[in-house]
């Protein structure tokens, strides 16, 4: 129904403006294979650009995932506000006409061959490859923890999917009741969205306000080093805000085991491993490169992004420098930030611009900026839309919002706008 | 979130609203035309708007209030997260996209009215 919606508008609008639809470049006249790895937000976005932005090319997409998760939302979830069933839908609905889409997961990708070897042995050749493979949420890095303890024993993770989301909601109302100390905190990885362990700290803080049971609880942010966010004007304000809502924060705390019977978590600090106990965590879990990424020639080989296995790229372009027929998009991409669905928004345009321009014979100057941006809920119904570069520098969409400030409006984009903007993002449209 | 332009608002929309993004764009079309065809009714037959514009306005106003009161909690948010400027003015903003609605479905019936009982007089 909802595709027929989608196609029904494409259509009316077709009518209206039909040049807006046109391939932007023709080809040469060689069919081009071009392999999509991953069905992802950046997977998916990048499929829509390129099927419709070159006329003779055999876009594949490469994924198992039938599912579609609008991650964005799954703090939302974890508030208690949507259902998990909100932010679910399905791949299927956002895989252009004309793009084949292989449903299996990769297994090997073999970059120096052109090929990669999907789960179920089949290789598949390719001319350029994008890897949107996502990351791994790597809950085993954290001794005594996993997945399926969330929502048991005062374990939280909105990470997990919808119904961890679900079950985070029902674990922080239970806390709220009873009382106690929540843990909350960051991994010191790469990670996506870096702003949710802090929306997560806000929104239990709010609504134990809300239910007049702040009191009852004492509220711990245990940062992975000295900053509680890695922009410096946003790490100045939270941490005042912190300060003005009695959250307590402890740096250089970084989790690395829980006992879940006994409710107390183990962090790594400079002066050695300390427990603390607590009656709620939110749990976030170290994040790296998929096991197929990790064991290929992808990965970095040295610096900052090698321990972790992100794939490695240049940061404005996205072309693997030592593949220059490869691109990383999305989580994957071993550029600094960039771990947002709106970063995505930004990233895939500048890939398909180099891709068609290569194919074309020309150079793109096409560069990603590292815009990322994240609407951090600061209370039920308040959220600061913050977005920044590169070089952490503040970069507002909007001259009327201030990014610091805590603002309806900023919420009202994140509850209202952000779903459909993702949604015509998926489509190649936003 | 940035280079808005008109086709990535209309498929923005499209997503937003989803199955209710037509009804609603006909909807609107449909009281563009009954304020407009309420006008040409009247200065066909030489009658004043003055009475169903009082009342449009009157009802609209009260449909602009109460929608104000309405739109935050819309949002899974309470009256009292309004905080800066720009949060009134757009709560506002919206308010009076409801309240010209309503204006305009007033405005219709009572201009048709007006109309058709002069036709009967």
């Amino acid at each position: 129904m909802r595709r027929r919606h989608f196609l029904g508008s494409a259509a009316a609008l077709a009518a209206l403006g039909a040049t807006a639809l046109k391939p932007v470049v023709a080809q040469n006249g060689k069919r081009v294979r071009i392999v999509v790895v991953g069905a992802g937000a950046a997977g998916l976005n990048m499929a829509s650009r390129l099927s419709r932005g070159l006329d003779n090319a055999q876009v594949i997409l490469v994924d198992a995932r039938k599912e579609h998760v609008f991650q964005p939302g799954l703090t939302l979830v974890g508030a208690g506000l949507w259902a998990g069933g909100k932010v679910v839908d399905e791949n299927a609905r956002y895989v252009p006409s004309g793009v084949e889409w292989v449903q299996q997961a990769v297994a090997e990708f073999n970059p120096e061959a052109n090929t990669i070897v999907t789960a179920d042995g089949k290789s598949i050749q390719y001319d350029y490859m994008v890897v949107a493979t996502g990351l791994k949420l790597d809950f085993a890095a954290i001794e005594g923890m996993d997945a399926s303890l969330v929502g048991q024993k005062g374990i939280g993770c909105v990470y997990a999917g919808p119904q961890a989301a679900e079950a985070t909601a029902r674990a922080i109302d239970t806390f709220i009741e009873t009382g106690g100390t929540g843990l909350f905190g960051r991994p010191p990885t790469e990670m996506k969205c870096a702003g949710a362990p802090l929306k997560m700290t806000f929104i239990t803080d709010d609504k134990a306000r809300i239910k007049g049971r702040r009191e009852a609880i004492n509220v711990v942010y245990n940062a992975h080093n000295k900053t509680v966010f890695s922009v410096v004007p946003v790490d100045a304000r939270v941490k005042a805000m912190f300060g003005e809502r009695d959250v307590n924060v402890n740096y250089d705390h970084v989790l690395t085991g829980i006992d879940a019977d006994r409710k107390a978590a183990r962090y790594k600090t400079p002066d050695g491993e300390v427990w603390q106990d607590y009656d709620f965590i939110h749990v976030i879990p170290p994040m790296c490169a998929p096991d197929a990424v990790r064991n290929s020639s992808l990965p970095w080989q040295s610096g900052v992004f090698a321990a972790d296995a992100w794939v490695e790229a240049d940061k404005a372009s996205l072309r693997h420098p030592r593949f220059p027929n490869v691109f990383a998009v999305g989580d994957i991409a071993g550029v600094p930030r960039g771990k947002t669905a709106a970063s995505v928004k930004w990233q895939v345009p500048v890939v398909v611009d180099h891709i068609v321009a290569d194919i074309a014979g020309k150079a793109s100057t096409a560069a990603y900026n590292g815009y990322t941006s994240c609407p951090m809920i600061t209370r039920y119904g308040k959220a600061m839309l913050i977005e920044f570069d590169y070089d952490g520098k503040l970069t507002p969409s909007f001259p009327f919002i201030d990014p610091l400030e805590e603002l309806w409006v900023s919420w009202l984009i994140d509850e209202k706008a952000l779903l459909g903007t993702y949604r015509a993002m998926l489509f190649g449209r936003a | 979130m940035s280079d808005f332009n008109p086709l990535s608002i209309f498929y923005i929309a499209s997503e937003m609203f989803g199955s209710w993004f037509w009804p609603l764009v006909v909807v609107a079309l449909v009281l563009l035309y009954g304020v407009v065809s309420g006008f040409r009714r009247l200065r066909r037959r030489g009658l004043s708007a003055g009475g169903p514009l009082f009342g449009a306005l009157v009802v609209g106003l009260v449909a602009t209030v109460l929608a104000a009161w309405w739109v935050p909690s819309s949002t899974e948010a309470s009256i009292s997260a309004l905080g800066g400027v720009i949060d009134y003015l757009l709560v506002i903003a919206m308010a009076l996209a409801i309240g010209l609605g309503v204006f305009a479905l007033v405005f219709s019936v009572m201009a048709r009215k007006r109309a058709s009982k002069q036709i009967k007089a």
